[in-house]
């Protein structure tokens, strides 16, 4: 492994990182080969050991340069699996990690762990949890696979990264499922047979879904929801692709206590998130390639849903219990950042 | 504070492809046929890639006698070509990929 221009203190480090580009602006720990070794070493790996390369630049991402990543993020030793899975994950060709670092659209892959993993590492799932919910895990595991994208696959702003505005979740982007959740473990959900897991999908920011005006109907509350997953201009809306929602887990509670299992969600939100093909293309736009045969274009009356499939839209549980809530995390259409889910502890 | 040590660079080494090149095709092998691989299917706005793909037939069919020419459009921009597609170029020397922007 090379060896990047020693520094002699902390505060030349620190100075040394972003002369060399090995940060976003924010500071990072030295990746000493003492702390290196401790991730290495926690997580029984080769140092050695290829994950792939990260594109765009195409660097190696062995487990040595994940855990010098890691430690420049602060990654504690029990975090560091995670953080492997994470980049195992983003690697399969489904996740087209390519296109998520370098497009023009605002999406970023989005870190979920969930089952007993995220009491486990202390992991924020109440307040604030899309911004790390002052926990240290949530922070750091989101922080080292950022770095790792920039460092390895260079990533950067400009050249070779499009992307038009940007998205606050670069910085840091991992979130837990809360374990007061009435239905299975998202991974579980998604066919992965272990306790604990991992699922990353690209997509946006959190759209706060409010119950303002709804009753306690599931089918009235989901409309509400659904109506901010099919907003024109967003991908799913236009590209179909694969969504994210987002239920506290109180507001779960009272679907389950409806009646309303996990697939009963997808079910009602993929009836219900649609928008006319009159409302989606101007008079003279050509329609869409990329919809499936069964939507008919020429009708103008046709509901097109923001996904080809039910199960394309995800639904996970995390959030204060303050108030029910919702939110939907867009992805990034059909282009690709699909859902990968694996296990951690399998 | 003090630093010992070395410090592990968080960069990796880049993997090259060492897969090697086609060989070049010409008229010795028969008729040249070019190939032009669009990204996108309807550009929504600004230039045109499918009309730059026609200006560039015509200069190659004039400056480097090209038969015939294989056009397709992807239907998705970011998604690799599908193998019917790729197949269509079979029997082309090269394939110009691409969109504009």
């Amino acid at each position: 492994m090379s060896m990047i221009t020693t520094a002699d203190t902390i505060e030349e480090w620190v100075e040394l990182a972003h002369a060399e580009g090995l940060t976003d602006g924010l500071p990072v720990y030295p990746p000493t080969r003492a702390a290196v070794d401790a991730l290495v070493a926690a997580s029984g790996r080769d140092p050695g050991q290829l994950l792939g390369a990260i594109p765009p630049r195409g660097g190696a991402a062995t487990v040595e340069v994940v855990a010098a990543n890691a430690v420049m993020a602060g990654c504690r030793p029990e975090h560091f699996e995670v953080v492997l899975v994470a980049v195992e994950s983003m690697l399969e060709d489904r996740f087209n990690l390519r296109g998520v670092v370098t497009t023009t659209h605002p999406c970023w892959p989005l870190v979920i762990v969930s089952g007993p993993a995220v009491e486990q590492l202390d992991m924020a799932h109440t307040e604030s949890v899309f911004s790390g919910g002052g926990a240290h895990a949530n922070a750091a595991i989101g922080r080292a696979v950022k770095l790792l994208l920039w460092n390895a696959g260079g990533a950067t702003p400009g050249e070779p990264v499009k992307e038009v505005f940007g998205h606050p979740g670069r910085y840091a982007f991992c979130v837990a499922e809360s374990p007061a959740s009435p239905w299975l473990p998202l991974h579980q959900a998604r066919g992965v047979d272990a306790a604990s897991g991992i699922t990353v999908f690209a997509c946006e920011s959190p759209t706060s879904v409010a119950m303002w005006g709804a009753d306690d109907t599931p089918v009235n509350r989901l409309a509400q929801l659904a109506d901010a997953m099919a907003i024109k201009g967003c991908n799913n809306t236009h590209t179909m692709g694969e969504t994210l929602v987002v239920l506290t887990p109180n507001e779960a509670r009272h679907m389950a206590e409806q009646g309303y299992d996990r697939a009963a969600v997808q079910e009602q939100l993929w009836q219900q998130a649609r928008r006319r093909v009159g409302d989606l293309l101007s008079p003279g736009v050509p329609p869409y390639a990329w919809w499936p045969d069964w939507v008919d274009t020429d009708d103008p009356d046709t509901l097109v849903p923001v996904t080809e499939r039910p199960e394309d839209i995800h639904v996970m549980v995390t959030g204060a219990e303050s108030i029910p809530w919702m939110a939907v995390c867009a992805g990034w259409g059909n282009l690709g950042g699909y859902a990968v889910s694996r296990a951690l502890d399998g | 504070m003090k630093l010992t040590g070395e410090l592990i660079d968080p960069r990796g080494q880049v993997m090259v492809n060492d897969g090697e090149l086609a060989p070049r095709r010409g008229h010795s092998q028969g008729p040249l046929t070019i190939g032009f691989l669009v990204n996108e299917y309807n550009p929504s706005s600004g230039p045109d890639f499918t009309r730059y793909t026609e200006v560039l037939e015509q200069e190659f069919r004039h400056r480097l006698d090209v038969d015939a020419v294989v056009r397709q459009h992807k239907p998705v921009l970011s998604r690799p070509a599908g193998d019917e597609m790729l197949a269509s170029f079979r029997a082309c020397a090269g394939v110009v990929n691409g969109l504009a922007k």
